[in-house]
Order: C-alpha cells, then sequence, then structure tokens
C-alpha cells in the first residue's frame, strides 16, 4: 500500500514553508504535495491538464486547503470535490487566517470536514499542523477505495 | 179670572219638564240659585201628574220630547180649568216663525231661547211672576184663525198673553240681533288679526327667502340646480368656476360643463337613485369657457324644482388641492427614490467594508504569521548561533507580530459588531456570565476569583453580541484584579429612574473618573500596557453593542478600589 500523504494547497510560499517546518518538528514524514492555486488542485485531484495521466486511485490521505486563493478560490475547489464521485469522500480541512463569520459557515455548508485557523502564534501553529496530522494521517479510517 | 197673588214668594215652585237629565239639571241649578223650588218631569204625562198633587206657579216645558211634545203638553194645561192660568215657558230655539204660532195656537206664555242665558232667565220668570198680579181687564177669549205657510191655526190665548208671548218673542229676537252684532264685531277683529298675522308671516318669509337667496348666491361653493339635465339654476360661484354668466349658464346641458373623459362616470352618477346621492361625492374635471380643466368634488341632493323633480348640485372646486396633492406625491416619490439611492450607496459601502475586513482579516496576518513563525524558527533552530541579545530581538519580534495580530482581532470585531445584523432573542445572562467566568478561569487556573452573579438576570438581545458584551467587561474586571490576591467580581441589577440597569463591578485597579470619557473611545487605555495589557478596543466595542440595542452604559471608579459598569439593553 501506498504511503499515506498530504495535499497542501497553498499560494503563500511562507505558510508552506512554516507548514513544513511544523511537520518537520513533530517527525510527521509523510509527503506533503503543495499546489499554488486552485485550477491546479483541480487538475490535480482529476488528472488533467498538467497531471494527465496521474494514477486517479492515488488519492491524498487529507487535503489542506486555504481559502484564498489564484484563479479558484478555496470554496470553489471545496464544491468541485464534493460534487465529483471520484472525490466527494475525501477529507478536506480548510486552512484559513479569516475567523469570519460567513466563512466559516459556507465552509462547513459546501461539506468541509474541519475549518482551522491559522494562528499568528508558532508555537500554537506548530500544535494546530501536529494535530492536523495526527488525527488525518493515523486516527482517521478512509471510506473504502471502490469506485 | 182668579189668580194666585198669595203664592208670590221666594220658594214659588217652579215645575221643569225636560226630558234631558243634564238640561233640566241645568235649568235647576241656576233657578234654585235665585231661590226658587224647582220640581223636574220627564215628560208630560209625569208633569200633569205632578201638578195634580202640587200646583205650581209657573211651568217650563221643552218642545222636543218623546210621546208628548211641549205644545201638547202646554195644550192640556191650557185645556185644564185648573191650570190654565198657570203660565207655560216654552224652551226653544226659535228658529221659525211657525214656532211662534204653535206657540199661540196651544196657549204658551212665554219663550226662553235654548241655550239658557242666566241673565234673561231670571229677567223672564221674574217678569212673569209680576204680571200675574195685573188684573185681567178684558178677559174676553180671543178665537183668531191663521193661515200660515200651508198650515191653518187657531188661537185661544186672551189677549195679554198674546202680548206678553208676542214681547218675549221680540225681547228675544232683540237679544238675538245684540248677540248677532256682538258676533259680527268679533269676526271682524279676528279678520283684522288675521290680515295681520298674514302681513307679518308674509314678510317674515320674504326675509327668510332674502336670507337663503343671499346664502346661495354668495356661497363660495357653486350651487346649481339641474333638471332633466339642464342648469335652471346657477349661483355666482358656479358663474366664476366655469367663467359664464349666470345668464349663459341656464338652461345649457351640464354635461358640457364636464371634460369629456369624465362624462360616463358623471352620467352614471346622476343615474342613481336619490337616496344614493346624498352619500356619495362624486369628483369630476370640469372644462371652462377658457377651455381650461379643473378638479372639482360634487355632491348631489334631489330636489323639487318649480313643481318638477331635479337635482341639487354642491360643487366645490378642488383644482388648487388636487395640484398640492400632486405636489406631495411627487415630493413623496422623490423622497423615496432618494432613500433608495441612498439605501443602494449605503449598501455598496457596506459590502465594500466587509470586502476590507475580510481582506485585512486575511492578508494582514499572513506576514504576521511569517514574521512570528519565522522568528520562532531562528529560535529553535538557531538558538545555539545566536547570543542572548539576538534571542531577545527574535523574541521582541513575535511578541510585537501577536500584538499586532490581537489588534486586527479587535478591530475586526469592532467593525463586526457595528454592522452585524440583530437577531434578538430571550438570553439569560446569569448562565452566560457564569460560562464565560469558567473559560476565563481555565487561561488563568492559578487565580482565586470570587466571582458573584445575581440569579434570574435575563435580557432581549443579539445572542451573539451579548456574549461579546459581556466577554468583554468580564475578561476586563478579571484582567484589572489580576493584581489583587482577594479578587471579587460581581453582576447584578439595579435600578435607575425605574429602568433596570445590569452592573459589573470589581474591587481592581480602577481607574480616575477624570478620564473615564475616554473609556469608551477606541484605542484609549488608562493604564500602560506593561500594566495591563490589551488594544483599547474592547469597551469600545461594548459601546457599540449596547447602542445596537437602544441602550446606554457608563463606568464608575476610583483608583485601587475597583470599577463599576453599568449598562441598560
Amino acid at each position: 500500500m501506498e504511503q499515506k500523504y498530504i495535499l497542501l494547497v497553498e499560494d503563500n510560499p511562507d505558510d508552506v514553508e512554516l507548514t513544513l517546518l511544523a511537520f518537520k518538528k513533530y517527525n510527521i514524514k509523510n509527503d506533503l504535495v503543495v499546489i499554488q492555486n486552485g485550477a491546479e488542485a483541480l487538475d490535480y485531484l482529476f488528472a488533467e491538464g498538467a497531471y494527465a495521466g496521474r494514477d486517479l486511485g492515488n488519492m491524498p490521505a487529507v487535503i489542506l486547503l486555504d481559502l484564498k486563493l489564484p484563479k479558484i478560490g478555496g470554496l470553489e475547489v471545496l464544491r468541485r470535490i464534493r460534487a465529483d464521485e471520484r472525490t466527494k469522500f475525501l477529507p478536506v480541512v480548510i486552512l484559513t487566517s479569516s475567523k469570519e463569520e460567513q466563512d466559516l459557515i459556507d465552509g462547513y455548508k459546501f461539506g468541509a470536514n474541519s475549518y482551522v485557523r491559522k494562528p499568528v502564534d508558532f508555537a500554537q501553529f506548530t500544535e494546530a499542523a501536529r494535530q492536523l496530522g495526527l488525527y488525518w494521517l493515523i486516527l482517521n479510517e478512509l471510506p473504502p477505495r471502490k469506485l | 179670572m182668579k189668580t194666585h197673588k198669595n203664592i208670590r214668594n221666594a220658594n214659588s215652585e217652579i215645575l221643569i219638564v225636560e226630558d234631558s237629565p243634564t238640561q233640566a239639571e241645568q235649568l235647576k241649578f241656576i233657578l234654585e240659585k235665585y231661590n226658587y223650588v224647582v220640581q223636574i218631569a220627564h215628560d208630560g204625562k209625569e208633569a200633569l201628574s205632578l201638578m195634580q198633587k202640587d200646583r205650581p206657579l209657573i211651568i217650563i216645558s221643552d218642545i222636543l220630547m218623546p210621546e208628548m211634545d211641549g205644545y201638547e203638553f202646554c195644550r192640556h194645561v191650557k185645556a185644564n180649568a185648573k191650570f190654565k192660568d198657570i203660565p207655560v215657558v216654552l224652551l226653544t230655539t226659535l228658529s221659525d216663525p211657525e214656532d211662534v204660532i204653535k206657540a199661540l195656537e196651544c196657549g204658551a206664555d212665554n219663550f226662553i231661547t235654548k241655550p239658557c242665558d242666566e241673565k234673561s232667565l231670571i229677567a223672564r220668570i221674574q217678569h212673569l211672576a209680576s204680571s200675574m198680579s195685573i188684573e185681567e181687564v178684558d178677559g174676553a177669549q180671543l178665537k183668531l184663525a191663521i193661515r200660515f205657510g200651508k198650515h191653518k191655526y187657531t188661537i185661544n190665548s186672551n189677549r195679554l198673553q198674546i202680548f206678553n208671548l208676542l214681547l218675549s218673542t221680540y225681547e228675544t229676537a232683540v237679544q238675538k240681533n245684540k248677540q248677532l252684532a256682538r258676533a259680527e264685531e268679533e269676526v271682524r277683529k279676528l279678520n283684522e288679526d288675521l290680515e295681520e298675522r298674514i302681513r307679518e308671516r308674509t314678510a317674515a318669509l320674504l326675509a327668510s327667502e332674502e336670507k337663503y337667496r343671499l346664502l346661495v348666491e354668495n356661497a363660495n361653493e357653486a350651487i346649481l340646480v339641474i333638471q332633466g339635465g339642464l342648469i335652471k339654476f346657477a349661483n355666482a360661484k358656479a358663474a366664476h368656476v366655469w367663467g359664464y354668466s349666470i345668464g349663459e349658464l341656464l338652461s345649457r346641458p351640464f354635461i358640457e360643463l364636464v371634460f369629456e373623459s369624465d362624462r360616463p362616470a358623471t352620467e352614471a352618477y346622476f343615474s342613481k337613485k336619490a337616496e344614493e346621492l346624498i352619500d356619495e361625492v362624486l369628483y369630476f374635471r370640469y372644462v371652462n369657457k377658457q377651455g381650461s380643466i379643473g378638479w372639482v368634488e360634487a355632491n348631489g341632493a334631489p330636489i323639487i324644482w318649480e313643481g318638477k323633480p331635479g337635482i341639487l348640485g354642491f360643487i366645490t372646486d378642488i383644482t388648487e388641492r388636487k395640484r398640492a396633492e400632486g405636489e406631495i406625491l411627487r415630493l413623496n416619490e422623490e423622497l423615496e427614490r432618494r432613500v433608495k439611492e441612498r439605501t443602494a450607496q449605503l449598501e455598496t459601502l457596506n459590502e465594500e467594508l466587509e470586502a476590507f475586513s475580510h481582506s485585512v482579516s486575511h492578508d494582514l496576518r499572513a506576514p504576521l504569521r511569517s514574521i512570528n513563525g519565522f522568528s520562532q524558527a531562528l529560535l529553535e533552530n538557531y538558538k545555539d548561533r545566536l547570543d542572548e541579545q539576538g534571542q531577545h530581538y527574535l523574541e521582541r519580534l513575535s511578541e510585537a507580530s501577536e500584538r499586532m495580530a490581537e489588534l486586527i482581532d479587535d478591530l475586526l470585531l469592532l467593525s463586526h459588531v457595528a454592522r452585524v445584523e440583530l437577531k434578538k432573542s430571550k438570553i439569560d445572562l446569569t448562565a452566560l456570565a457564569r460560562s464565560i467566568m469558567q473559560e476565563l478561569q481555565k487561561t488563568q487556573p492559578e487565580r482565586q476569583v470570587e466571582f458573584v452573579p445575581a440569579p434570574g438576570l435575563a435580557a432581549s438581545g443579539d445572542p451573539n453580541l451579548m456574549r461579546t458584551l459581556l466577554e468583554n467587561l468580564l475578561s476586563n474586571a478579571w484582567k484589572f484584579t489580576s493584581k489583587k490576591p482577594q479578587a471579587r467580581i460581581e453582576f447584578g441589577m439595579t435600578y435607575h429612574d425605574d429602568k433596570p440597569v445590569f452592573f459589573i463591578q470589581d474591587n481592581g485597579a480602577g481607574f480616575d473618573m477624570t478620564y473615564a470619557d475616554n473609556l469608551f473611545k477606541p484605542f484609549q487605555r488608562l493604564h500602560s500596557l506593561a500594566e495591563f495589557p490589551g488594544t483599547g478596543i474592547g469597551l469600545a466595542s461594548v459601546r457599540r453593542i449596547v447602542h445596537r440595542h437602544g441602550g446606554r452604559v457608563w463606568a464608575k471608579g476610583k483608583p485601587n478600589e475597583g470599577a463599576t459598569f453599568y449598562f441598560t439593553i
């Protein structure tokens, strides 16, 4: 069985680097696939465009999705993931700076599994990353992969 | 002839023969007033039998009686030798000369006319009583045959008797004549009176008619009488409204005065029943002689005009009122349009503000996260290569970034509080305050704070905003009591001007009332950051929340003795 990996959809390179730092700190060794915009994330998931030919059987254990993305926004990416038979059961955790109520409501409405606010405090940030990795990579049982 | 001088006294007896008990009693009443002794017989037979027992001095007899009339009764009396010298007075209306002849024929002595006049009755009775004293000079009986009308009458009376009877007839006639003259005078006076009253009434009517004519002609309302569709009367105001002279209006079809498109409605109104007309007001446009159009309000009433039914119309020119109404309508529409415009502008602004907040929330925090994150990474991963001073700077960097994050969060909260839509419901403030205090305790489990909430505090408000309100006030109390070993925070309710006021009181650092005004202004702080950390935005948010609920907030305090925050919702 292939190693479980995380798909991080994040356009801010600092945040990508800090996330990597946090995972490294807690020895989360799973692969981290980083994609920097919404359109590319969808191409990756559905093996289209630059990712044509990718093995559709190899889906991430969890998608960490930023809300503010260039081209196609995080909520739209989430909506399309949920609308497709091949991806509708994928765990999606929304990562955002926003504490805006409306973002929260929309996130859950479109079927986010979790909603995590990126803390400014790095200690809190790494703690959040640790818990995310622990939960989604180790504790969570994915639905059977039969499509 | 034998006379009866001996019984001429006050209690001389008079026999009344009368079939009507009322008339008999009336006569008796008068006679008894003059001390005559009176007997009543109800018919001739009874009278004749009474006379046998008790011979009367004078007999007064009615003429019209059943069975035996007055004439026949008299004849019986005069035929009886025993009674023939008793004077018989007949009660008569004396409406026919035949009455006199019949009386003469039956030998009656006198007449009294009906109805009985007291004075003449008594005079006649007294005269009869006294004339009996006159000795009959010539007692010879006359036998007189008289033809009167179709009948022949035989009179047997003696001359004195005839003379007396004729005298009484004449007297009666004179009396009647006098009465007539009096009656005539009365009639003349009545006539004069009537004529005077007619003159007065006519003058009053003329004056009244003049009054109404003036009212109608000078009314500030147009008044028309319409008969068969034609104008039969118009007042000055009507002429003024339509711009015609009164003469030009008369006999003109009324419908011609109505603006063409309002004619059907006007005709429908005129075809209504009289009683419906009164309750209904008709609005129509008129066209005047100059061709300009105006509005009127009309009300009709049925009228009889010169003997024929017509309609009386009261018409008020409301052109000016309509114009004013139109203007008001136009102004209202303009106002509404402006309100819509302004609302749209505000909505746009609000959307922009929201987008701005959203952007601030995301974009300002991201670089802070980098600053903080990489400072921490440096501290953790490169600690051995930094001296103490270098580490200190990095710590300052990450603290500053955290503080800025706090400021951003509080600013966002303040703007959120200002624009979020209120959703009110009943809130258990006591329970809410307890849960907030528990959370605060979790942040600093080592602190000993006595919390005293009043039971059952409740208010109607937006649940999220009320939580923010209490969070701010309670965390302030929590923060400012942090240096007190015996911290105490009370949440209660009191009354100001009979209205409930909530308060949160602490025994913490307090403040100088001189600066109380600054407390609720954003970014105003009464303590240094080193003493008590904070952004200076919390109380500004509190004030906004209270204001949005239509309430008031104020504070009392004293340095080192604590502070009390009051608010109404």
